[in-house]
Order: C-alpha cells, then structure tokens, then sequence
C-alpha cells in the first residue's frame, strides 16, 4: 500500500479513481480542495480524503477494503499536513453515517441535520467560542443580532444596525472571522466597531469559523457558482448552529437580514433560517436602503473601489467609515486581493 | 507553576498509539479522553497523563487525547513530548524522563 498526494487535474489517471471512488461513497464531487492523498494499492484507489484550508472533507473508503482501518491513515496523513501548516483545528464535514469513524479518532460533533455533520478537533474549540459569548452576554427581553461580513460596511449595514438597535434591548453584531474578503477582518471588525460605539447597547463578536464561514456555509464564498441544492443542505447547517448553539447562549430573539432580491444564494439562506429557526427565534428580513434608484451594498462599493470611484464610495460608506476604507486600499497590498463577492448582510 | 505557551499535539492515530493535544486554559485541568478500552483503562490512562503534567507543575491544560490501546510507556512518551513542544523547550532531561518512563 502506498500513501501519496493526489494533484488533481494533473494526474488524468489518478483524478478519475478519484472521481469514481467518492461517487461510489456516494459523496458529491467536491473541486474546491487544497491539498488530496490518496491510498494505492497496485495502483488502484482505495481511499481518499481532502483538506481546505482547515476542513477535512470528501473522505472515502472503497467498498472492498473496508474494515482495514484504512480511514486512520488518511485522516492521520491530513492531520499531519494541517499540523504542518499550523492548523490547531479542524473540521469534517459529512454524512450522518459516517460520524462514528471520526468520534474513534476524537473529532466531536458540533451541528447535525439530515443531510450533514460537523465535527471538530482541536483547540481553540466550539466550547471556548461559548465561553467567549457568556463572558459577553447583556441582559434583556429583546435581544438582537446581526451577521455581517462588512466588506466594507456601507450606509445600507448602518441602517439595518440603526434599525435593529431600536427594537432591541442589546444587539450583538457578528462579524466574520474568515480572512476571504478584501478587506481583513481585523479591518472589519474596527469598521463594525466604529458603528457600535454610537449605541451603548451593541456588541461586537467575532464569529470564529461557527457563522458563514467555508466550515458551516462554504457555498456562500462562491455565490455565482453555487450549486443550489448544495447551498440548501449548507445553509440549513449554519442556521441550525445559529439556532442551537450560538442564539441560546445569549438568549437572542431577533436576527436581522437584510433583503437580498438578487441572489439567490441569500434567498435559500434566508428561507432555511426561517424554516430552521421556527418559532424560537424572529426572522426580520428589512429592505434594503437604496439611493439613486440602486440598492446599496458592499459589492457597488467594491466596484466603486475598482474603478477608483472614490466620490462613489464616500456617498455609500458612513463618514467615520471612508477614512478606515480609503487608507486600506491606499496601503497599496489591496490592489492584488481577492474582492470575493460576499456580503453577508 | 508553569503555563503551557501554545497548543501543542503529540502521536498519532494509528493501533497502539496515543495522539494528544494540549491546549493552555485558565480553569484547571479538564481531560477530554477518545479510547475504546475506556472502560477498562479509562481512569488509569487519566491518571499517567496527569501524573507527567503534574512533573511539569502545569495545571492549566485542557487535554484532548485519543487512545488506540497504547502501552503506558507510549502514553508517558506522547504526554511528555506535547508538553515540550507545548512549554517551547527543546532541552530534553532524558536522565530524568527515562526515570519516569522506565
């Protein structure tokens, strides 16, 4: 038996097995893979398992050589890699059925629906990210809050917080944690701070790898590409963590969205919160504030960035806002970033 | 009393073999422990992790260890290697750790 890595594309050979192994696992063909191994045996595949960035994924054993604990193997050669790439922590995401291999190899389920698991390992864990929410916890009946990756925060992100924040007793704003935006999230974040620090009932949060990111939502990053029945299954998996774990432990009632007409992926995600959330938490979808006629988000933004349209960009983004925007493009690294079309809200 | 300065994983997966993680907290020692002779060894293979932290006066460690039916000698090793990797140190006392280990 022979472990080695698989470069997909480049070995016609080997990335067809590849192809016809996860079909026959009955897993969907998933390209969007950093790094695959592959277990050899006179040349033929006999198990696979991939990594991206931090998420172990597209696991598969073939049929005639189950029970060899071949999983072990593979899933011991991508804990070996992500080590080398200092990666504390990982994710798997897969069916249902298999979550038992990897609760033997001390992965521990996060989220569960139908369709999908999640499971983690490693540290700084879902526990720590709880115990991060309880310390910020506020009191009250109202409780608000709004996922948003503000790339960057525009007048349209000020108008839903301003509006949510007037029916809330406090407001928690979750920003995203994932570095896949054009700006990073550490300028996010002090964007969405900027904006709190007006209201002395608004919290900021990170919100790690547990809201929209490429673990529980990875279709979200690829709006124009995404697969909508794949987009379905994920969103339903982010809500559910939203619903489950992450709304009880600050006793939220309230999240607010804004309206996205345009995408369709937005549209899924919020006809699964819905679905998910139930009567347990008040979905308040608010339409989106518009000027000249054109809804305001942060893609026009970026757009306007790209066409170095700064008096475009001073009318969409808020006064105390510009500056943070206009010194980070002027930092000059930006040009080459990934504008990555994702604002969550 | 000493604190841990970064994650820090030991072992690996395969049969008779034990991987471990550190993790530095500020609670006190938690031990999350994944084997399948749990039932037989769970308390004594707790107790040979704690024993070697103990060797190095750490207390604020969240462990997470999975167990493949390891000998207690790999269990020192493994435990013992992640606190290093997890303290920064590279001067190994093999003297000492050899008297632990033995």
């Amino acid at each position: 038996m022979m472990l080695k890595r698989i470069w997909l594309g480049l070995n016609q050979t080997e990335t067809q097995q590849w192809q016809a192994l996860l079909e026959q696992a009955g897993l969907a063909v998933d390209w969007q893979v950093d790094y695959t191994i592959g277990l050899f045996e006179n040349k033929q595949l006999i198990a696979t398992g991939s990594v991206y960035a931090n998420i172990i994924k597209c696991v598969a054993v073939s049929n005639q050589q189950q029970s060899q604990n071949l999983l072990t193997q593979v899933v011991q050669a991508l804990l070996d890699d992500l080590e080398a790439n200092q990666q504390t922590h990982s994710f798997v995401y897969t069916k249902p059925g298999t979550a038992d291999y990897f609760t033997a190899l001390g992965f521990k389920a996060i989220v569960t629906t139908k369709q999908v698991i999640v499971l983690e390992r490693g540290f700084p864990n879902l526990n720590d990210y709880r115990q991060q929410l309880r310390q910020a916890k506020q009191a009250g009946q109202r409780i608000g809050a709004i996922v948003l990756n503000a790339n960057p925060l525009t007048i349209g992100h000020e108008h839903l917080i301003q509006t949510a924040v007037q029916a809330s007793d406090h407001l928690y704003l979750f920003v995203v944690s994932e570095e896949r935006s054009l700006f990073s999230a550490q300028e996010r974040l002090a964007m969405v701070q900027q904006i709190a620090n007006k209201y002395t009932n608004v919290t900021v949060l990170p919100t790690n790898q547990y809201l929209v990111s490429s673990m529980t939502f990875p279709n979200y990053f690829l709006k124009d590409r995404a697969d909508q029945n794949l987009a379905r299954v994920q969103a339903e998996v982010d809500a559910t963590l939203f619903a489950k774990v992450i709304a009880p432990e600050l006793a939220i009632t309230t999240r607010w969205v804004g309206e996205e007409p345009l995408s369709p992926v937005t549209a899924i995600y919020n006809q699964q919160m819905a679905h998910v959330f139930g009567t347990a938490i008040q979905l308040q979808i608010m339409p989106r504030l518009a000027i000249a006629g054109q809804v305001v988000s942060a893609t026009r933004v970026r757009t306007a960035i790209k066409a170095q349209d700064w008096s475009q960009v001073a009318q969409l983004v808020p006064k105390e806002i510009y500056p943070i925007v206009k010194g980070s493009i002027d930092d000059g690294i930006k040009t080459n970033r990934n504008g990555g079309d994702h604002g969550v809200q | 009393m000493m604190e841990l300065k970064q994650i820090a994983t030991a072992g690996t997966m395969e049969s008779s073999d034990l991987m471990i993680t550190l993790s530095p907290n500020e609670t006190g020692l938690v031990i999350d422990l994944q084997s399948n002779v749990e039932k037989q060894f769970g308390q004594h293979i707790r107790a040979l992790i704690t024993e070697m932290l103990t060797k190095f006066d750490l207390t604020n460690v969240t462990v997470s260890a999975v167990d493949k039916g390891a000998l207690d000698c790999t269990i020192k090793a493994r435990t013992v290697v992640a606190i290093y990797r997890g303290l920064g140190k590279t001067d190994y006392d093999w003297k000492e750790i050899n008297a632990w280990i033995a």
